[in-house]
């Protein structure tokens, strides 16, 4: 094929697809392959990114699709190379139901931007037992390794949109093929926890009086010591994949394990006047990802299209805020999350995608002292890969896979609760005490490379 | 083949003959074993996953696609010892993995010419370890503290020039951290004293890049030179830290700033005289006097800039098992420290024995296995503190209060004793006729 029908099948793809694309679990996803699918892949022959959806599929590239159309055997799965970025930028809004003033919000929702790259190879083929792959895939956003923004819990801000995403993700597998029809497989999903012990000794007090209030206090000034250690923390990652019907019909199992950033430490003042020592105790959790359990379905009714089907359960009812609950627990609760991912191959250079995911939000302020807000959404996502061919001499082939996709967040309203305060006076104080809406739209794209061989 | 074909190809093979196997992240003790082996004498010495920290430019030797995957364990013995005092031990284990991965590029022609590695380091029991102490003048040895137990990124591109010279550019990748901090306490916000604490912070982890840059060139089919540059390498913490409650304000600043490498360059010579041989023998210039302490302040005295040097051999015995042994002499930085800080280290001497065990020839699959014994034995450090360069700690007495921790004097030194293990898989087809 000479590069300008392809070049038209690239525009035309474009040109045909709306504004979509998709998410993992409740961020956003690795690639635009299995965010054009709504994240419905874990069945999918998904190449590189199978080592975070199910590592089983690592091992299970029988089925015939876009790049590979081997059935399954003896030979040794193709190695691959992933390039990739991403982008998403909230447009959200959470406004007082009297007056439509807008909430002021403790931290703004944030875009997200990063690159992943990943890379699967078969391991198992240099001493030959072809079938044992091995995966690699790291999330890197393109601002910061991680962000963390922490604000007590009643403040407003949103609850998975402020840092979720902002963060290094780093997920290794390993697939084995231990039948032509059966492939297992595990992995390791790896974060970190911090320890942070603060210290400080006085080295100057000023007494002063503030210029409005006409209050004295005193202004310290302080020698600061840190001692920060960070130790990595991981959680498992294991799958299974049965292909009974060879290339028609895919089953997969996937469990998650909980994983978390767990902070703490304490700061300690020493010498200060009128109050001896100042110190506190901390704790947080961020990025907190349940217990999660992926039953999937792939299938092949007709030649050129594969459909899939996810049902994620995830167990939000042990989820933790970034404050650990001190407002009180109870909030969070279990979610079952449906996906549907459809992709047809046209000619054997474009395959066109399309998925749809319906997240249920695990959160809910039930009118009580947090202002936490997410909602129930609708994501819908569309895109394509394009074969660019094989390099001269190399045996590599290129693929160009591009993704747009759009999460609607339903709205949402929150009344308080003035039963559910301790106090009257936490009530009357609490910034979320006026009626509010919130609501919006994440709109995002992605774009990758990948080197297959 | 042409006969400068000939030439290179026999040089190259010369050069690799015992397989080359080494990461190069940039953290002390990060190194491949054979690296270790060498006493970092490698900047001429092609073909190595070391090279993309020590010289990216010998990364364009690079014939196949490999992957090193390496750990160590060490044992630190310090000591530090005020006049009159007893000893202080210092000591403790440090130990870390290692993982690296070198690949030619694939593609049209002009793209195989370059070579791409990427390199990391983890310490064993930390990914990431700070320490500030809350007085600047408590002693801390300078080579040995976070430096020793550092998470290390380093990656480069290298590009194959003439045949005979290679060129390199690659990035040490180190975290810095912002962090503005507001806590503040409420009273009646919750049921315990601290739940009335409210803690408002923003914490952002962000990059920092070093460059490094560097050339090799194979003069001769026995000889070899090498050139590099590395840029300085720190990660820092900063940001307000506010704590208020009731009328006091605690208003201060995070400031710190952990000096992990200075600017170095380093010259090498690598020579090929027997099949069975190999020596190098690098000179470093590293430039300790840009040297700020953890507190972010410039020591008094200044630190001086230094000159390494560093000695390397191989010889390989069998087909499949090569010895090494290496030798570098570290001269301190440090001027006697007569004012308040108290920043330890000596003149330190490295020897290292190592060896490695190539499984292809035994048919046991693409694999190398490398190991080292390294040793850092450093000479005694003295200091007599100078009173008149001292601070006050207490400007409000009369006369000059001395509250320095190394006051009147000290004398600190100790020995590394250090081991490692490097398993390095080949992957794909030899473009250049070496492993």
């Amino acid at each position: 094929m000479s590069n300008l029908p392809r070049c038209a099948i690239l525009v035309l793809t474009l040109g045909v697809a709306a504004p979509a694309w998709a998410t993992t679990g409740d961020s956003l996803g690795f690639s635009p392959s299995d965010m054009a699918l709504a994240g419905a892949v874990s069945a999918r022959n998904s190449g590189v990114v199978a080592t975070y959806y199910n590592p089983a599929a690592l091992s299970a590239d029988g089925v015939a699709t876009f790049l590979d159309e081997d059935g399954p055997g003896a030979e040794a799965d193709p190695s691959q190379l992933l390039l990739g970025f991403m982008y998403a930028r909230p447009s959200l809004y959470a406004q007082r139901l009297a007056g439509g003033a807008t909430v002021p919000l403790a931290a703004e929702a944030s875009d997200t931007h990063g690159l992943t790259v990943g890379t699967r190879f078969d391991i198992g083929a240099m001493f030959g037992q072809p079938g044992i792959n091995l995966g690699a895939l790291i999330y890197l956003p393109t601002r910061d390794i991680f962000r963390w923004s922490i604000h007590p819990d009643d403040k407003v801000q949103w609850l998975f949109l402020t840092d979720r995403t902002q963060h290094i993700g780093i997920h290794f597998g390993l697939g084995w093929r231990i039948l032509p029809w059966l492939s297992v497989g595990a992995g390791l999903r790896v974060l970190f926890d911090t320890e942070t012990l603060t210290s400080g000794r006085v080295t100057q007090v000023e007494s002063v009086v503030d210029p409005d209030t006409g209050q004295s206090g005193f202004d310290v000034r302080t020698q600061l010591g840190e001692d920060v250690a960070v130790y990595g923390s991981v959680a498992p990652n294991v799958g299974l994949l049965v292909t009974p019907l060879e290339d028609r019909l895919r089953i997969g199992l996937t469990y998650r394990g909980k994983l978390f950033v767990d902070d703490w430490g304490w700061t300690r003042i020493q010498g200060v006047p009128a109050a001896g020592d100042l110190g506190y105790v901390h704790r947080f959790a961020h990025y907190f990802e349940p217990h999660t359990v992926v039953a999937s379905v792939a299938a092949r009714p007709i030649e050129p299209l594969w459909l899939s089907v996810d049902v994620s359960y995830a167990r939000w009812s042990d989820g933790l805020t970034t404050n650990h609950d001190t407002l009180g627990s109870g909030r969070f609760g279990d979610t079952f999350t449906p996906a549907l991912g459809a992709s047809l191959a046209l000619r054997d250079e474009v395959q066109l995608r399309a998925g749809y995911r319906y997240q249920p939000s695990p959160f809910d302020n039930f009118g009580g002292p947090t202002n936490l807000l997410d909602a129930d959404r609708h994501v819908a996502s569309l895109g394509a890969g394009v074969d660019l061919g094989t390099a001269e001499d190399a045996e590599v082939s290129f693929t160009l896979d591009w993704a747009l996709r759009a999460a609607f967040l339903i709205e949402r309203e929150e009344h308080k609760d003035p039963r559910r305060f301790d106090t009257d006076l936490n009530y009357l104080r609490n910034p979320g005490r006026a009626p509010y809406r919130f609501g919006g739209v994440v709109p995002g794209a992605s774009v990758s490379v990948q080197a297959s061989w | 083949m042409s006969k400068r074909g000939a030439v290179t190809t026999t040089a190259i093979a010369l050069s690799l003959l015992a397989s080359p196997v080494a990461a190069g992240s940039g953290a002390l003790f990060g190194e491949a074993s054979r690296t270790a082996s060498f006493a970092d004498a490698v900047t001429a010495r092609p073909g190595e996953l070391s090279a993309i920290y020590f010289n990216p430019g010998a990364l364009a030797d690079l014939p196949r696609a490999m992957v090193t995957l390496s750990g160590h364990v060490g044992g630190l013995q310090l000591f530090f010892q005020r006049n009159g005092e007893s000893e202080q031990d210092m000591s403790r284990l440090v130990g870390g993995w290692g993982v690296a991965a070198g690949t030619p590029l694939f593609g049209p022609w002009w793209l195989r010419a370059f070579r791409f590695g990427l390199a990391l380091h983890v310490p064993a029991q930390h990914a990431l370890k700070l320490r500030a102490p809350t007085r600047p003048d408590e002693p801390s040895f300078l080579m040995y503290g976070d430096r020793a137990e550092r998470t290390a990124l380093a990656a480069c591109l290298s590009v194959r020039l003439f045949d005979r010279i290679g060129v390199g550019a690659g990035v040490s990748l180190t975290p810095t951290l912002n962090t503005p901090t507001l806590v503040s306490y409420q009273p009646g916000r919750g049921a315990s004293a601290e739940d009335n604490v409210v803690v408002d912070l923003e914490r952002e982890l962000q990059i920092e890049a070093s460059a490094t840059f560097g050339v090799r060139a194979q003069v001769h089919e026995r000889l070899a030179l090498g050139f590099a540059y590395r840029q300085h390498v720190t990660t820092s913490a900063e940001g307000p830290n506010d704590v208020q409650a009731g009328s006091l304000l605690v208003d201060d600043r995070i400031d710190f700033y952990d000096f992990l490498e200075p600017d170095e360059m380093a010259l090498g010579v690598a020579a090929f005289p027997h099949r069975d041989w190999s020596l190098s023998l690098d000179l470093v210039r590293s430039r300790w006097s840009q040297y700020r302490t953890i507190h972010n302040v410039t020591p008094r005295p200044g630190l001086s800039d230094v000159h390494n040097l560093r000695f390397g051999a191989e010889h390989r015995l069998l087909p499949s098992l090569a010895l090494r042994f290496g030798y570098a002499f570290e001269p301190s930085p440090l001027p006697e420290q007569v004012a308040d800080n108290n920043l330890l280290d000596g003149d330190r001497h490295v020897i290292a024995v190592g060896s490695g065990l190539d499984l292809r020839p035994l048919g046991w699959g693409p694999l190398r296995l490398d190991g080292h014994l390294r040793a850092h034995v450093m000479h005694s450090q003295q200091a007599d503190k100078d009173v008149a360069q001292l601070s006050d700690a207490d400007p409000e007495q009369a006369g000059t209060q001395i509250g320095n921790l190394g006051y009147p004097g000290f004398s600190a030194g100790g020995y590394v004793l250090e081991g490692g293990l490097t398993l390095t898989v080949f992957l794909g087809k030899s473009r250049a006729g070496g492993p």
